[in-house]
């Protein structure tokens, strides 16, 4: 009796041992015993000797088991660890391409960046305009100005005579001029000059330019983005046009004017296109090249504006709707209902959702108690529904669709 | 990491890989907790399931189980809770499968937990203070198993002994003892009870 406090339960080794007949008598009599009280013991045991019975290669199996255990683990992770490298790979891409768009803009005489990073407030200040150019542009034309300090009038002297020019033309034809003084100088401003002069252009210029002539406009070097903004005017009386829409082509992406006929629209790139619209009038294309466009005139449109009504009215009402509006209804039902409830006390009260068709005349019909509420409310629910609004339906291809819906009336 | 590694050389015990998995949620610390056993689990799955693959899954499966659980239960034996999970596992599967469980295979109704902490002494005081009884169970014992049993307990020996002593198959010696066993068990809590 004392041997059985002793006791322990074996360990799988131990059964091994026991399973390849390694055991003496006397330990096989402790283990079977262990067996007959214990049931892991005894599952274990029979287990192994299973195993073997069966020629499974225990070793192999265990050896692939602890592997797949230590996948489960690591999963696990796994799908912490890409969180962290993704986002620090994100970080390292969008500094190594900043980097690259730097260098791209910057010319090979390398332009000292500290020079570039202290006039960047200098040209926030002196021109408000470049908030919608991109930060190379901005570094390239801060150093510029800065530079160019000392002489603007020269250089601004050289622009005036060619105004009439196509301003990309300008900016080749200046460059040259400027290069044999000052490498540094000139490299630089090539870009950005020609971006400040095309604003004062615009302003000068707004009312008599068109959007076409605009678009030949410096076109940047790089695919970057800018904020268009622009103003949509109606061509014949020169009115601003309000809520028009300024889409860009191949993008769910847009912008609506302003009372002033105005808009701004984010995230642009030159040479995207996007189509000017309003209501009645003719839409006009435009290919981006610069973040600001002159006024867009449109034309007046009659066939438009009828085609737009047709096209608008069944998309409206794809979705079925009560006759007199869903206000209406709604006030409705809660009327019948507060009725049906205040001359019925003994019934009790709660939500049924109804399912019914309307057909192709607006009626409703098929009535289904959605969800199994009481028997009474559903009848109920029925009578008020059949007696209400009938529905005006979606058409398809202009054919009346009758529709099955759900509607839920509380009592 | 490192500390993972570090901490991993050293051999702790179940308590502790579960403690430091229900305060930290550490996947990798059950994992090498479950590896310790999994020889254990593998040999119960086999038991039930008699195929090879599907007692690989049921390893799998079990351990996917004891993830949620351990993070509720507090265990305080790892090994047997994790035997009659894995036990609990087949079952379900066999049940499932529709297939007979045999008789054998099926354990008595009470917990298991239960029985492993209540039997040692259990037997202890019963045996010393009803051995008369016991007398007179044996009697009422059917012949193989009171040869069977006697044998065994008294006489200490094991399974092949007993089968060349009596000739009974091996298999045979063991359902012998269980169920007459089980029956001197039913025979003295009779006594017991008058």
């Amino acid at each position: 009796m004392d041997k059985q406090k002793k006791n322990t339960i074996p360990t799988t080794k131990h059964l091994r041992r026991y399973v390849v007949g390694e055991l003496s008598a006397s330990e096989q009599h402790q283990v079977e015993k262990s067996a007959l009280k214990n049931q892991q013991t005894d599952d274990t045991l029979e287990g192994l000797q299973a195993i073997k019975m069966a020629k499974i290669d225990e070793k192999a199996a265990l050896t692939e088991l602890r592997q797949r255990v230590r996948q489960r683990v690591e999963k696990k992770e796994r799908e912490w660890l890409p969180y962290y490298y993704a986002s620090a790979a994100a970080v390292v891409l969008a500094v190594g391409l900043g980097w690259w768009l730097v260098r791209e803009q910057e010319t090979p005489s390398t332009v000292a960046t500290s020079v570039a990073e202290e006039t960047m407030k200098f040209k926030e200040e002196a021109s408000p305009l470049s908030a919608t150019i991109p930060i190379p542009e901005k570094e390239a034309t801060g150093e510029a100005t800065k530079i160019a300090t000392d002489k603007p009038k020269k250089k601004k002297a050289a622009i005036a005579p060619t105004q009439q020019l196509p301003l990309a033309d300008l900016a080749s034809e200046s460059t040259p001029k400027e290069e044999p003084h000052e490498v540094l100088l000139s490299e630089v401003t090539t870009a950005p000059q020609p971006t400040e002069s095309s604003a004062k252009i615009t302003s000068e210029e707004k009312t008599s330019r068109t959007a076409a002539v605009k678009t030949s406009a410096p076109t940047p070097t790089n695919e970057l983005l800018f904020t268009l903004h622009g103003r949509v005017i109606d061509a014949i009386n020169q009115q601003a046009l309000v809520g028009g829409t300024v889409a860009l082509v191949g993008q769910s992406r847009g912008a609506i004017t302003d009372a002033n006929g105005n808009f701004f629209l984010p995230n642009v790139r030159p040479n995207n296109q996007i189509i000017i619209s309003s209501t009645g009038y003719q839409p006009a294309q435009i290919i981006v090249k610069d973040s600001i466009i002159s006024s867009i005139p449109l034309y007046e449109d009659k066939q438009a504006l009828s085609e737009v009504a047709v096209t608008s009215l069944p998309r409206k009402n794809q979705k079925m709707s009560p006759k007199n509006g869903w206000k209406a209804y709604n006030d409705y039902l809660k009327t019948s209902a507060d009725r049906f409830v205040a001359q019925n006390l003994q019934v009790p009260r709660g939500r049924v959702l109804l399912g019914f068709t309307v057909d192709t005349t607006g009626k409703p019909k098929d009535f289904k108690n959605k969800n199994g509420a009481n028997p009474l409310l559903f009848e109920e629910a029925v009578r008020i529904v059949k007696e209400g609004d009938t529905w005006t339906i979606a058409h398809k291809k202009k054919k009346p669709q009758a529709e099955k819906t759900e509607l839920a009336v509380d009592f | 990491m490192f500390l993972k590694i570090l901490r991993s050389k050293v051999t702790l015990t179940d308590a502790e890989y579960l403690a430091a998995y229900r305060r930290t949620g550490d996947l990798e610390g059950l994992g090498a907790l479950y590896e310790r056993h999994i020889d254990m689990v593998f040999a119960v799955c086999f038991n039930y399931l008699r195929d090879e693959e599907d007692a690989k899954d049921g390893v799998m499966q079990v351990f996917e189980q004891i993830i949620t659980d351990l993070k509720n239960h507090e265990v305080q034996n790892f090994k047997s809770w994790l035997h009659s999970v894995a036990r609990n596992f087949c079952l379900m599967q066999l049940r499932q499968k529709r297939i007979m469980v045999p008789h054998e295979a099926v354990f008595e109704d009470e917990s298991y937990e239960n029985f492993v902490a209540e039997s040692p002494e259990k037997d202890g005081w019963e045996i010393e203070h009803q051995l008369i009884d016991l007398g007179d169970c044996m009697q009422t014992l059917a012949q193989e198993q009171r040869r069977s049993v006697e044998l065994f307990y008294f006489q200490q020996l094991c399974y092949q002994q007993i089968a060349a002593q009596t000739g009974f198959a091996i298999s045979k010696v063991k359902s012998y003892l269980q169920n007459g066993k089980r029956n001197l068990k039913l025979c003295m809590e009779g006594k017991k009870h008058g």
